[in-house]
């Protein structure tokens, strides 16, 4: 059976990929609860805005003997690297108006490290990561194809939402979710593409490069930290990241990444020694992470656990409609020549069930001991002995011809029947389209004109 | 012979007291690791205590944590890979090109100025390999001082605390 150059790439290409993308649904539902485990551990401070970080860098001095970071994580938790008046390194969790630790920073437990790893490179390190890219980048054909097909099925992008026909388990499911879930997948394969790209310096360069400021040696020097206009106006919701200066060596400077720039900041004066905007790519690389792993948001972190589980079920209905579809459509394996046929049964399926009725048909006439030949619309053709035609038709998409019956209206004029031909038509659809057997009454009038 | 027999235990107990005791002080040294402005992967440093005969003692620090990478690491790998110790205490993420970091090497205090010898070796993934992109000799003054670097690292600086 003819099927569309479309369906046809979209099975290919699931077939191909989905070992791969088995694995990596099943760990990408497994990292997506890490963002959703890691907020529930409650660290996270409001207000941030409210908070600056002149405060922070005095209640963080007052209560260690030295600090090396300061790093405002995604997730709203404040996280410190410090040294302790034990002089023992430790990355804390701080509450950062008193600098108080909350909780200390958790070795990565070993199911998210061997998941990432699995993950992103299948343990075959550049090679996988390669891999791990280009299958992304199917998932990506894949979904994209898929969208198509759904469009047409649904008889148009404006119509993607409408109603779905009633069918088997299976095939309502893959339209139902699909329709929902296309978006989150094609964001995760497209982000996934972009990580890879980036692994493998495909994309521009991101080095950035640091402005220098004049300043004049006569600027104010403060003794106190919080006293400094800039870590005084500048509130933690604007910072990513701060270095501290390794030592008071006025030469030693704070390096300060915000959102959009990374600032060199003098620990004495609080003047801007020089200053760097992250270019574009930098930028995209930031929320394509943040868009693919959930980092810091529960509500997405969701939604991509849920889109790498829909994933396993389009693998499995997918795989199962295809089966059942080769079932319906299985060849008839002793037909009589098609001219020897008093009775002509002509087919337009798409996704099989009009073919399953058509051989249902066929096999009681043929018990019935009627010569019967059964064949697509597409192979319309002259038949020697042929009285009555029958015709069983769905139609696909806004009015159009099921993939194997496409030709049919091109072929119809060459063909000239012998014999006086009494036909009938049958067509099959559902009233919830509005182009209700469209294809089916074509077809019934193509064949009136003539006779 | 009973007596003989009462005393190892005490005696055994009395060693291994002492010995608890006399773990060797370590001393803190504050240390800059600052790259140059490669582009690519994060770099694998790691930084080993050499006995004076050039051989590996103790590792002080590794930057890295994905241990698929290790074996790539080649000098060291012969060295940690036999027994392979829990190095989480020691270890922290890579940083990239142009970064930098700050980190605290405990350095047993009876080893300086006895002929040991600090290296720091880097790797890059599909890139380079240096076995000693700086190596020095473990003093009190070369504690203090800032060293320059022949591969992925610009420079070093110390600071005991």
């Amino acid at each position: 059976m003819t099927i569309s150059i479309w369906r046809y790439s979209h099975f290919v290409l699931a077939l191909t990929s989905s070992l791969f993308l088995i694995i990596a649904s099943v760990t990408g539902v497994i990292l997506a609860i890490e963002p959703i485990s890691h907020q529930a551990k409650g660290y996270a401070i409001k207000d941030l805005d409210e908070v600056s970080l002149g405060t922070t860098i005095d209640a963080l001095k007052e209560n260690y003997d030295d600090v090396f970071v300061l790093e405002l994580e995604s997730s709203g938790f404040v996280k410190a690297s410090v040294l302790t008046l034990e002089m023992e390194m430790l990355d804390i969790y701080i509450d950062p108006n008193t600098g108080v630790q909350l909780g200390e920073v958790q070795e990565r437990p070993f199911i998210y490290s061997f998941a990432t790893n699995l993950h992103r490179s299948l343990f075959l390190k550049s090679i996988g990561r390669f891999f791990v890219g280009l299958i992304s980048l199917l998932l990506l054909l894949i979904t994209i194809t898929g969208v198509l097909l759904l469009a047409k099925r649904q008889g148009g992008f404006k119509r993607l939402f409408s109603k779905v026909q009633k069918d088997y388990f299976e095939l309502r499911y893959h339209v139902i979710l699909s329709r929902w879930f296309f978006i989150p997948i094609v964001i995760l394969a497209f982000t996934g593409v972009y990580l890879s790209a980036e692994k493998f310096e495909l994309l521009p360069n991101t080095t950035i490069t640091h402005k220098e400021i004049s300043n004049t040696d006569t600027a104010e020097r403060f003794e106190h930290i919080s006293d400094v206009p800039f870590f005084k106006t500048t509130t933690l919701d604007q910072i990513r990241k701060v270095e501290f200066p390794f030592s008071e060596d006025p030469e030693e400077y704070y390096q300060i990444e915000l959102k959009d720039k990374e600032l060199k900041v003098n620990q004495q004066t609080g003047q801007i020694i020089s200053s760097a905007d992250y270019p574009f790519v930098a930028l995209a690389s930031r929320l394509s992470w943040m868009l693919h792993t959930g980092e810091g948001n529960v509500f997405w972190s969701v939604i991509l656990l849920l889109a790498s589980a829909s994933i396993l079920f389009f693998i499995y209905s997918g795989f199962a409609m295809t089966l059942k579809r080769r079932k319906k459509v299985k060849a008839i394996s002793i037909m009589p020549d098609k001219d020897d046929c008093e009775l002509v049964i002509l087919v337009g399926s798409e996704t099989g069930t009009t073919f399953d009725f058509a051989r249902r048909l066929y096999t009681s006439l043929n018990a019935a001991g009627k010569k019967v030949y059964l064949t697509e619309l597409n192979k319309y053709c002259t038949f020697a002995k042929a009285k009555r035609i029958i015709i069983l038709t769905a139609t696909y998409g806004e009015g159009e011809p099921p993939s194997n019956a496409r030709k049919f209206e091109a072929i119809f004029p060459t063909v000239q029947q012998p014999n006086k031909i009494r036909y009938s038509v049958v067509g099959f659809g559902s009233l919830e389209y509005p182009d209700y057997c469209k294809f089916a009454i074509k077809v019934d009038a193509t064949f009136a004109n003539t006779s | 012979m009973k007596t003989l027999f009462k005393i190892i235990p005490a005696m055994v107990l009395a060693g291994l007291l002492l010995s608890a005791f006399t773990t060797t002080e370590n001393k803190a040294v504050k240390c800059l690791i600052q790259m140059t402005n490669y582009t690519g992967e994060g770099a694998y440093v790691i930084v080993s205590l050499l006995n004076p005969s050039g051989d590996y003692e103790e590792t002080l620090y590794v930057q890295g944590k994905d241990s698929e990478w290790f074996s790539e690491i080649p000098e060291w790998w012969k060295f940690y890979g036999k027994y392979r110790p829990n190095i989480d205490a020691i270890s922290s993420a890579t940083i990239r090109g142009g970064e930098r970091t700050v980190t605290v090497l405990q350095i047993p205090a009876d080893k300086i100025d006895k002929g040991y010898s600090l290296r720091f070796e880097t790797s890059v993934e599909d890139q380079d390999y240096y076995a000693a992109d700086i190596q020095f000799e473990l003093t009190t003054e070369n504690l203090k001082t800032k060293k320059e670097g022949k591969g992925f690292i610009r420079y070093i600086r110390m600071l005991p605390q």
